[in-house]
Parts: C-alpha cells; sequence; structure tokens
C-alpha cells in the first residue's frame, strides 16, 4: 500500500460542501434577481419571490408516482437502444482473459487478476453511464417526446428525477451483474499458489520514527533507491525503526488470544554475505509508559519479501505465556530479556507476564524493529508494519469495491444527465467525460500544485503557473532557470497567480475520482476501510447530487425546448 | 439534386464495395496474390515472422493508429512500476507492451534483461532471484517463438542460461536449482521443463539455444550483435564454459568434482572448437571487401580453398599476388577477435593427464585447508603435487599463461598461496629455496594478479579463494 490511508473527515467535508453549495445559491440567486429586474423592472421582487417559491414547490413537492412512471420508460428505453449488450461484451472479453494472464503455474500473484477485472468493470461501465446519461434527454427534445411529456401534469423536476434514476437502475443492473461475473472469474482464476492471497486483511496503522545508528531520534537511512517510500535501517547498530500503536482494540485481541503483525520490509545489502540465508531482524515490544520491553521469539527472523499477504510475515504472539528467561533456541514464543525486565519499574508479575495487560498502555504500543547483520540494511515505511485485526472474507471486500464502483456510477449519471440539460448530446459527454479525466487524472496533480502554490514555507509551483510552463516549454528551459526580468515576465507571473486563485477557488466543484478506486487495497489483498474509502465515495456522490438536481432542474424549466 | 431513393444509395455502396473487393482479395489471397507473394518474399507477414497472436494482431488493428502513443504509456507505466519495486505488475505491462510490439526485438531483449538480471538482483532469498531469473528467460523464449528469425533472440537466450545461471554470485545454487527447481509444488523436485526439458546442465541447455542462432545465421538471417566469428563461437564456448563449470563447481546437485565427465567435456570441446567451429565459412568484413575465410586449418591447401569462397568483388579488387596474403591476414584479425588459437590450446591441453592431475590436487588440497576436519599437511602436498604439475603443464605451454585468459595462471597462483601459508603460517616453518612455479611466482609480469588473489585470501581467510 503506497498511498497514505487516513479515515475521511465528514465534518470537515460536510462544512466544505456547506460552503460551497451555499456561494453556488448565492450565484443563482443574484442572476435570477438581475435577470427579473431588468425583466420586470420596480415589480422585480414580487415576480423573484414568486419564482422562487415555484422552483422550490417543483423541487421538493415530486411525486414518487410519476417519477417512478418516467424512470419506467428510460429502462424500456435503454433497453431498446441495447445497452445491455455490454453486459456480453464484458463476458466475451472475460472468456478469453485468461489466455493473457491465465495457464501460467508460477504466477504467484493475484494482483494482476483483480487489478484486471476491476479495470475492466470501471472501462465497461463508465462508457455506458456516460453515453445513455448525456444522449437520453438531447434525443428526447429532438424527437419531441419531451413536448408530449411537459404538456402532461408532470413536474421537470420529476422528468429529470425518473431520467437520473432510470439511467441509475440500468447501470446498476449491469454493473451487479458485471461484477458477479468478475468475482467467479477471479475464484476460478487465481493459480493455487496464490489463493491465499484472496483475503480482506484490516490493518491497523501506527505512526513510523527511525532512530540513526547512535540511538538518536532520525530520517532513517537512503540507500541509493530513486523511490523514497522506504527509509533503511543499518543492521549491527542502534539504528531502528520505532512503530508506534494508539487505540488498540485490546479486548478484541484478547478475545482472539493473540496479537498478529504483519510486516513487508525489503532487504538491503551492502556485502553478499551468506547468500542463502536471508538478512534478519528482531522485534521488541515496548510498553511506552513503564518501558517493559519484551523481544519476540529468541529465534531472529527473516525477511521474507516475496511472501506478502500470506502467513509467512505474519508474526503471532500470544497474549498469555510470555515467559521472563529466553527459551530453547528455535521454539517459537515471547520472551523477555532478563536485562529489560531488570531495568524497568511498574506492576507486573515477572512469572506471568500478559501483552494485554503489560504492554499495551492504554492502547498504545510501541513496537522497534531492528536489523541483526552488520552492515546489512533493511528498508521500512510506515504502512510496512501494521496490526492485523481478523480478516473479512474476500466477498466482503469485492463487494465493497464494486459498491464503490456503483456509487461512480451513479455520480456520472447525475452529472451526465444534468449536463444534457442544457447541452446536446455530444457535447454532454465531452463535458462530464471531461469531468472524469480532470477528477481521476488531474485532481491529484491539482491538488499537488495548489499545495505548493500555498505552502506557506516556500509558496511558488517549481516551473512556475501554466503561463510560464507554457514560455519555458517554448524557449526549451528547464524548470529552475530564472525568467528573464522584464514586464512581459511580470504579466506572465502576475497571470499565473490569478490562474492558480481561481484553480484555488474552483476545484471543489470538480468532483475528486479517486475517492472510488479501490484497486490498491483490493489486489494487495486489504478490506478496504470504511472510513477512509467507502465513506469518502458516499460523500462525493451525496455532495454532487443536490446541486446538479438544482442546476439540471433550472436548465430544464428555463429552456426553449424547441432550440434544439 | 440527388434522386436516388436511401435504398438505391446502399445497394449502389454494396457493390461498389463489393467490385473494389475482387481485386484486393486476388492480390492478397494466399499462395499466389501478389501481395501475399511479397510478404513472403520479404518476411513481412506475421505467420512468417513468428507464432500469430491473434491479440496482438487485433490490438493494433483496434488503436489505429495510436499503437506508438500505447505503447509510450505502458513504457512509462513499466518504468514507474520498476521504480516502485511492483514486480509482478511490471511483468504483467510488460507482456501488454508485447502485445503491441511483438515483432520488436528490441522491447524482448530490455525487457528479459530487465526480469532476469535487475529485478531478480533486488530479491534478497536466492530462491526468489531464480525465479525472476526464470522469468527473463521464459520472457525471451517467448519472444524467439514470436520471432523466428531472428538469430540474436535466440542468442540472448542462451546468453542468459549460460550466463546469468552460470556465473553469477548465486552460480552454485542457481545450477542447483536449474536441475532441481525449488518450486517443489510444481516440478515435484525436477527442473522447469519449460526452460530445462532435458534435465540437463544449463551450460548444456545454452549450447542448445546458440546452435539454433547460429542456424539462423547460416541461412542468411543476419545477426547485428557483434563480428560474425564470435557470434558463431558462443554454442562451442558454452561446452567449454560447461566442462569448466564441471571441473570447479562440480556436478550442481552434490557440488563434488566430476573428473571423468569434465575430461569427457573437454575432448568434445576441442572437436567441436576446431573440427565444427573451425571449418564453419565465416565472412570477414575488411572494407571494402567482404572475405570468406575458416579459422581452420592454416596450411595451404586449406588457402587455396578459401580462395575459391571468396567474392567476386574480391577477385576484381585484390591483385592475384595479394590475394593469399589478404586472407591470411583476415583468418589471423578472426582468430584474434574470438581467442581461438588460446581456446584450441585449452581445449588440448585440458585433456592432458597432467592438467587433469593438477586441477584434481587443487580441488582435493583446497577442501583439505578449508573443510573441517582440516588437515594442513594432507592439504600441503595436494598442493605441492598440483603446482608439480601446473609446472610441467605451463613449461610445455607457456602461452597458457600468457593468455588473456587467467584461469590457468589463477588456480595456479592460488595454490601457491595456500600452499605457502600452511607452511609459513600454520607450520611455522620456512619455505624451500625452490619449489614449482617459482618462476611464475616471482615474475613481475603477474605481480597484479598476485596481489588481488593474496589480498582475497587474506580479507576473506582463505574463503575468498
Amino acid at each position: 500500500m503506497f498511498r497514505e490511508v487516513l479515515p475521511f473527515d465528514i465534518l470537515g467535508g460536510f462544512t466544505l460542501w456547506l460552503m460551497t453549495t451555499a456561494s453556488l445559491v448565492g450565484v443563482i440567486l443574484g442572476i435570477a434577481l438581475l435577470v427579473s429586474l431588468v425583466l420586470h423592472g420596480g415589480a422585480f421582487l414580487g415576480n423573484f419571490s414568486r419564482g422562487t417559491r415555484e422552483v422550490l414547490v417543483d423541487l421538493v413537492d415530486v411525486s414518487p408516482r410519476r417519477i417512478g412512471a418516467i424512470m419506467q420508460v428510460t429502462i424500456k428505453e435503454s433497453v431498446r437502444r441495447k445497452a445491455l449488450l455490454v453486459f456480453v461484451v464484458f463476458v466475451i472479453v472475460f472468456m478469453f482473459a485468461n489466455w493473457f494472464l491465465g495457464g501460467d503455474d508460477e504466477l504467484s500473484s493475484a494482483k494482476p487478476y483483480i487489478s484486471t477485472v476491476l479495470m475492466a468493470l470501471n472501462w465497461m461501465i463508465i462508457p455506458v453511464a456516460l453515453l445513455l446519461s448525456c444522449w437520453g434527454l438531447p434525443a428526447d427534445i429532438k424527437d419531441r417526446s419531451l413536448h408530449t411529456v411537459v404538456t402532461k401534469p408532470v413536474r421537470r423536476s420529476e422528468v429529470l428525477l425518473g431520467r437520473m434514476l432510470g439511467y441509475c437502475a440500468v447501470s446498476l443492473v449491469m454493473l451487479a451483474a458485471m461484477g458477479a461475473v468478475g468475482y467467479v472469474w477471479i475464484i476460478r482464476s487465481v493459480p493455487e499458489l496464490a489463493r491465499d492471497q484472496l483475503i480482506g486483511r484490516v490493518p491497523q496503522y501506527g505512526t513510523l520514527k527511525y532512530l540513526g545508528d547512535d540511538g538518536v531520534v532520525g530520517i532513517g537511512k537512503n540507500v541509493g533507491d530513486m523511490w523514497e517510500y522506504r527509509s533503511f535501517v543499518s543492521g549491527g547498530t542502534k539504528s531502528c525503526g520505532v512503530y508506534t500503536f494508539e487505540k488498540i482494540d485490546t479486548e478484541a485481541i484478547r478475545a482472539a488470544g493473540v496479537m498478529r503483525l504483519e510486516y513487508k520490509w525489503e532487504a538491503f545489502r551492502t556485502y553478499k554475505g551468506d547468500i542463502e540465508t536471508p538478512v534478519r531482524f528482531r522485534i521488541y515490544l515496548i510498553n511506552p509508559d513503564t518501558e517493559l520491553t519484551v523481544r519476540i521469539s529468541t529465534r531472529d527472523f527473516e525477511i521474507q519479501e516475496f511472501a506478502v499477504g500470506s502467513e509467512d510475515t505474519v508474526i503471532d504472539i500470544p497474549i498469555a505465556g510470555i515467559s521472563p528467561r529466553p527459551g530453547a533456541d528455535g521454539e517459537f514464543y515471547v520472551t523477555a530479556a532478563g536485562a529489560d525486565l531488570a531495568s524497568v519499574g511498574g506492576q507486573f508479575d515477572p512469572q506471568h507476564l500478559n501483552l494485554v495487560d503489560d504492554l499495551i498502555a492504554d492502547g498504545k504500543l510501541i513496537v522497534r524493529a531492528y536489523c541483526v547483520d552488520n552492515m546489512q540494511h533493511i528498508g521500512m515505511a510506515r504502512h510496512d508494519l501494521f496490526i492485523r485485526l481478523p480478516d473479512r472474507p474476500f466477498m466482503v471486500s469485492y463487494a465493497k469495491s464494486v459498491l464503490n464502483t456503483a456509487l461512480m456510477v451513479i455520480l456520472i449519471v447525475v452529472l451526465g444527465t444534468t449536463a444534457s440539460c442544457f447541452l446536446k448530446g455530444p457535447v454532454a459527454t465531452i463535458l462530464t467525460f471531461g469531468l472524469i479525466i480532470l477528477g481521476q487524472g488531474l485532481r491529484e496533480m491539482m491538488d499537488d500544485l495548489l499545495k505548493q502554490f500555498y505552502d506557506k514555507e516556500s509558496p511558488g509551483i517549481l516551473g512556475g503557473g501554466p503561463l510560464e510552463s507554457a514560455y519555458r516549454l517554448l524557449h526549451q528551459m528547464n524548470q529552475q532557470s530564472e525568467l528573464p526580468e522584464n514586464l512581459g515576465t511580470q504579466f506572465i507571473e502576475n497571470a499565473d497567480q490569478g490562474i492558480m486563485h481561481t484553480v484555488g477557488l474552483t476545484r471543489n466543484f470538480f468532483p475528486n475520482f479517486n475517492h472510488f478506486d479501490t484497486r490498491e487495497f483490493l489486489a494487495n489483498g486489504f478490506d478496504i476501510p470504511f472510513d477512509a474509502s467507502v465513506l469518502a465515495a458516499l460523500a462525493v456522490t451525496a455532495s454532487f447530487v443536490l446541486p446538479c438536481y438544482v442546476i439540471g432542474y433550472l436548465s430544464l424549466r428555463f429552456r426553449e425546448l424547441e432550440v434544439k | 439534386m440527388n434522386r436516388l431513393t436511401s435504398k438505391q444509395r446502399k445497394l449502389i455502396y454494396l457493390i461498389t464495395w463489393m467490385v473494389l473487393m475482387v481485386p484486393i482479395g486476388l492480390m492478397g489471397m494466399p499462395g499466389q496474390g501478389i501481395l501475399a507473394q511479397r510478404r513472403i518474399k520479404y518476411d513481412l507477414g506475421e505467420a512468417t515472422l513468428g507464432a500469430v497472436d491473434p491479440a496482438s494482431s487485433t490490438l493494433n488493428l483496434v488503436l489505429l493508429g495510436m499503437r506508438g502513443i500505447a505503447a509510450n504509456l505502458l513504457w512509462m507505466e513499466a518504468d514507474h512500476l520498476k521504480e516502485t519495486k511492483n514486480w509482478s505488475e511490471l511483468e504483467q505491462r510488460v507482456n501488454s507492451i508485447i502485445l503491441l510490439q511483438p515483432h520488436f526485438k528490441q522491447v524482448w531483449q530490455y525487457q528479459s534483461w530487465n526480469l532476469a538480471y535487475n529485478v531478480s538482483a533486488e530479491c534478497d532469498r536466492v530462491q526468489d532471484r531464480y525465479y525472476w531469473v526464470k522469468r527473463g528467460i521464459k520472457f525471451m523464449m517467448e519472444g524467439t517463438e514470436r520471432n523466428r528469425h531472428v538469430p540474436e533472440l535466440f542468442h540472448d537466450t542462451g546468453f542468459y542460461l549460460g550466463n546469468k545461471i552460470g556465473t553469477s554470485d548465486e552460480k552454485l545454487q542457481f545450477r542447483r536449482y536449474f536441475l532441481d527447481d525449488p518450486m517443489d509444488e510444481i516440478y515435484q523436485d525436477g527442473p522447469d521443463d519449460e526452460i530445462n526439458p532435458e534435465g540437463i546442465d544449463n551450460y548444456l541447455v545454452a549450447r542448445q539455444w546458440y546452435e539454433i542462432a547460429n542456424q539462423l545465421v547460416e541461412d542468411d538471417y543476419q545477426q547485428h550483435k557483434m563480428a560474425e566469428e564470435l557470434f558463431l563461437a558462443y554454442p562451442y564456448r558454452a561446452q567449454i564454459s560447461y566442462a569448466t563449470a564441471l571441473q570447479s563447481m562440480g556436478n550442481p546437485l552434490t557440488e563434488e568434482p566430476e573428473w571423468d565427465k569434465s575430461r569427457e567435456a573437454w575432448v568434445r570441446a576441442y572437436d567441436g572448437w576446431t573440427g565444427e567451429f573451425g571449418r564453419i565459412l565465416i565472412e570477414v568484413p575488411i572494407p571494402p571487401l567482404e572475405i570468406q575465410i575458416r579459422l581452420e586449418p592454416d596450411d595451404e591447401a586449406a588457402f587455396d580453398e578459401m580462395l575459391t569462397q571468396q567474392t567476386e568483388s574480391f577477385i576484381e579488387n585484390v591483385p592475384d599476388a595479394a590475394r593469399l596474403t589478404v586472407i591470411r591476414g583476415a583468418q589471423d584479425a578472426a582468430r584474434q577477435t574470438c581467442s581461438y588459437i588460446y581456446w584450441r590450446l585449452r581445449c588440448n591441453t585440458e585433456q592432458n593427464e597432467q592438467m587433469a592431475a593438477a586441477r584434481r590436487s587443487y580441488f582435493e588440497g583446497k577442501r583439505l585447508f578449508y573443510e573441517a576436519p582440516q588437515d594442513f599437511t594432507a592439504a600441503q602436498a595436494s598442493l605441492y603435487s598440483s603446482m608439480e604439475s601446473y609446472q610441467a603443464v605451463v613449461t610445455e605451454f607457456p602461452e597458457l599463461i600468457e593468455a588473456t585468459d587467467t584461469d590457468v595462471l589463477e588456480d595456479a597462483l592460488k595454490a601457491v598461496i595456500v600452499w605457502q601459508d600452511i607452511i609459513i603460517n600454520k607450520h611455522g616453518e620456512t619455505l624451500p629455496d625452490d619449489y614449482p612455479l617459482k618462476t611464475i611466482w616471482e615474475d613481475p609480469r603477474y605481480t597484479y594478479a598476485k596481489e588481488e588473489y593474496l589480498s582475497q585470501f587474506l580479507a576473506w581467510q582463505g574463503g575468498g579463494l
């Protein structure tokens, strides 16, 4: 897992949504007031309030029956347009997918199989949802079937809602069917050796700091990797990785009778040494209050870089039976170093040490990991060691992943239908697709640029804003070279400032599609965290439904249907 | 004003389409069509290049003109995955690149090297390293299936099997795994039959691949990797490496030397080097001429025969009197390029009883010195015997230690180092005034080599030798 897994800040998100929506409503009301003033002169206020009331009634007082009827028509129409054929294509793709992935007994990773299914699910359902939602209403207007509908006692808000719900229903049914096929395919196709990777591990991460060779807090070593995900600790020194876990569910551990630690560290050798013996490490558990230190096992552990997801990288620590003396070599159990026991205070019975009672203080535990072999190194990152809570079935994680995709489909349908209320089919498609691309690929880049732009310590983007970048490109300049000091440069810099401020202000109008992406969790055998992923996806979708409904309705209400 | 109805228009389109299809069909007809004939003539058809991959061909059609862009994106992703050590996905991405560029040989070469050399080196466990070496080799083998007429790919497959498995730091383990794959759950104490179907030594499998590459070159499929005499020497060099490995590393499974098998291998190596490789007609470019020579033999009759093999351009441009000199010069140059004389001599001497005795005694002396229970007195005697034999060999064939290949010199000097250590440090005695190999030991030309082996010995308490 290379992405920071942080719980979604629901309160912060809601506040931001409220502010953004309020500003949007403010803008709409302002425009309405202005238009009313221009059209009605002195009587503008009365007209404005009447109009606002009508809009509110239309938006709120909707009939489920009428919405249901439109939804039914939408579904029939979609089926008639052969939208369901995509499911057939999906099945055909997976009938042959094994040509490229399967048939290799050695392939000991389930990752490519899971990634393939999730990617195919995404890239097949997105065009369906996009095309259905963007072309439906414009086609109705073109065929004049909407003219007939609006002459009936049905509100335009109901037309919009019916359409949205209809497209959602079609897309979601297809997604569910494709999800089921994908699941069966994964279960059947993943090679025997990789079957144990089809799990939903539930990790609890801690924080990590490094101690240098002298035992003082430092930054860890760089062994020359371009990828700075891991820092390394040196063997045979005081250097180590210090993981601090908080809010540990001690009751769950007590109930299981065991605490499971899983690692994914990487070895780096500065000399060849004994190549048949992997680099070794040693782990200590420390009570943060009493500083009671317990070494896990008298044996040293050997790095297992390629057993990720299997039981080989899991260390089971029984909560009872911690012996105060080292036991027979090779026997796996928890033992405390005698010197450590003697040197610490605290109330405990040295004959009956207990993991939960004596080592975890208020749900907090410190784990130190050392590299044993002199001059060799072990690379550690924050997410490389975690307490593994009871696993969830793969099916549950997979279902959550499909749920996230379903939420994305709903969002696309909502955006597409809204766009189709004021644009023609092709343009609405391009707009919605643009939003997807922006929200998926460019959103992270945009956030990164804005982070650099608003950075308090060294504000400014490497290589400058869009205009400066364009200038550098044209003049074949690198990102660091100074621009010439003249009026043109000043203009470029000021314009860039304006553009970046605008981007900063408007970025929240673009949905962040990255929240729907669950591939990394599922493909790496992790359960999809509800708070960090599902909740975030739910929040993104929910936050766009209401504004889109209002915008879509207003567009439909005020548009001239005869304009095709 | 268009007076045709929609149906009429469609009918016209259909007829036009059918009419146009006739010449296209005729031209493309397998066997007789002009396009099909050209395809065969210039080796452009998928089927003539190698195994047809329907997915690959379809993908290229589907992407229309965007294949280059798609391939670029995939290369960037593959680089990123390599940088972030995401090996399994890297392999998948590489397979996707191959779907787009199945006949671009550099893709196969670059990415198979990536897997076999770069990715494998990132792992700590030897079994994991071997897994990735195999993935690289298998990837290259797939490349040879899709590109049946590219000698370099067959040659590279042989190179990985010989070089990576036989000479890397983990060669003892890799050679063992090559016969007894560590993935027992799949291969049940046997080799991975995809890369070693006959369950034989890695060098022998390498030789088979080199032989296919040579066959392609002989069939006029050009290679652009190295001088022809070097390229063609590889199968025979693989046989030499096999014989050497049997001496120095022994049987991969037992790690015991197999002297009889080794001598047999040297006999075959000599026969191959002089009887097969030496007799191949090789094209040596000496601009503006292309001269056809054989490396063996070098008597008058042989040169007369070579003269008859020369091209018209040679006959036109080289005066009668100078022809034999030019051919001799070309043969000499080619011999130097592939160290032909040295290897001929080496293959010859390794069959010699003295040389075999030297190797055997040296191996035995080292074993007695290093392995418990150590017996320094027996080790000293064995090493001395080895030094005597080496001295006899060197006296008879002085060129052996003067050549660029230092194998014999290395073993001879190392025998002296260990022998001296036993006398001085283990027994506390002084060196005798005279001993075998003394002239070589004191020869200033070998000072650098001597110091290097000595420092290895001291740094690792003898374990490095």
